[in-house]
């Protein structure tokens, strides 16, 4: 599990291109939003291609999308228990 | 109306730079673009998704809104002829090399053009009107007219620039097929248009601004119209910035103009199609230097298309119909 919340980390930072972020300053049960790292609503589009692309997990159904997106432990804790055999 | 700020980032020394009008000098080939500390006006986790014409619109707007003091404009109007080719060419990367079932979105988003009065909007809580205006070697015009309405509508002070971009794709591409022998950069130039001039800085009015298509062979006769419909002719212009086709554009200008002075700005700032926003605030910073020539009344005219032509008349309180000191 640490090793893929690393991971997801790496993908954040690059994918989002957060300039002077290191996956040590990304807490694992922060939230990713708000007051947390500061993401917005962009930011939330490119999780979900993150999640498709890198993992195969779609996620359709926004009313879930934010508590998935929420922080980098329920991002990890959805991708153990829905990826696809 | 008033010019109460501008701000301009280029290939030369313009920004923070007042006073620069008359330090400049012809712009070496090739050039790059100065790029202030952008970490002083853009917080990083704004910064992170903006390519130049992104950044150097925001740090000009910034600093256009310091100068002059307004928080929040009535109303934000960007002109970009290109928008953000950066983006555009990373999005289009992005669906030839796609790895996934899904496209990123934050390239599209960024590459359409009005990402970029909206983006000046969102970064400063603005609920006002905002708009982009894309209309080729007229989209500054375009951008001020917009602001003249506004201002005539009641607005108090509006937020209007231009910006565009380059991109060493677009630039390869044009001197492989040698579509243009010009000298390619890029920049960025606003200004707030105030109703009432300003008691922190000399008062330059905008005093008209023209914008027509396909005007045929020749400029002249909306050239003399516009400076008929404004009490002007030829010969109370001081100073006349233009863009153009040589010779055609020159020698159309000089059969009117015989007394002023015929300054081809592309030569300072070089070309891209809203560069008459650098040649606006070139002019004002002429006007308002420490030293300022005696020059009233100044018309800019882009011909950069030949069939455009973009006319901007801008001029000190005391220069109307010939009575500068």
């Amino acid at each position: 599990m640490d090793a893929l919340k690393e991971e997801l980390k790496k993908h954040i930072i690059e994918e989002l291109n957060l300039q002077d972020v290191t996956p040590d300053d990304i807490i694992d049960d922060a939230p990713l939003f708000g007051e947390g790292l500061g993401l917005d609503s962009i930011d939330a589009l490119e999780l979900i291609v993150i999640m498709e692309n890198y993992y195969g997990i779609p996620i359709t159904d926004a009313s879930v999308g934010k508590e998935i997106l929420y922080s980098i432990d329920t991002m990890a804790a959805y991708i153990v228990n829905n990826k696809p055999a | 109306m008033y010019i109460t700020a501008a701000s301009t980032i280029s290939h030369q020394p313009t920004f923070r730079n007042k006073g620069f009008a008359a330090g400049l000098t012809v712009l070496a080939r090739p050039s790059a673009l100065l790029h202030p500390d952008y970490k002083s006006f853009i917080p990083a986790m704004n910064r992170r998704r903006m390519s130049d014409v992104l950044a150097m619109a925001m740090a000009c707007s910034v600093d256009c809104l310091e100068q002059c003091g307004v928080a929040q404009p009535d109303a934000i109007l960007v002109g970009t002829s290109m928008g953000s080719n950066f983006f555009t060419k990373t999005f289009l990367d992005k669906i030839a090399n796609a790895s996934g079932p899904m496209i990123s979105p934050t390239a599209f988003i960024l590459s359409t053009h009005n990402t970029i009065a909206g983006q000046i909007s969102l970064f400063l809580e603005n609920p006002n009107y905002n708009m982009t205006h894309t209309q080729n070697s007229l989209s500054f015009e375009q951008a001020l007219l917009d602001g003249m309405f506004c201002l005539q509508n009641g607005d108090h002070h509006v937020l209007v620039g231009a910006a565009d971009e380059s991109e060493d794709v677009l630039y390869n591409l044009n001197a492989r097929l040698k579509t243009m022998d010009a000298h390619a950069t890029c920049g960025a130039s606003f200004f707030v248009l105030s109703a009432e001039k300003s008691a922190a800085s000399p008062p330059v009015r905008l005093v008209d601004v023209g914008s027509f298509g396909l005007i045929g062979d020749d400029l002249s006769p909306y050239v003399l119209e516009f400076l008929q419909v404004n009490q002007l002719t030829p010969d109370q212009i001081d100073l006349v910035l233009y863009a153009g086709t040589k010779p055609a554009t020159e020698n159309a200008l000089r059969r009117m103009f015989a007394g002023p002075v015929l300054l081809d700005y592309q030569v300072f700032s070089g070309v891209y199609y809203t560069n008459p926003a650098f040649a606006l605030h070139y002019a004002v910073d002429l006007l308002t230097g420490e030293r300022p020539p005696p020059v009233g009344n100044i018309l800019i005219c882009n011909n950069l298309i030949p069939e455009n032509l973009g006319l901007l008349l801008i001029d000190t309180e005391n220069a109307r119909h010939g009575t500068l000191d």
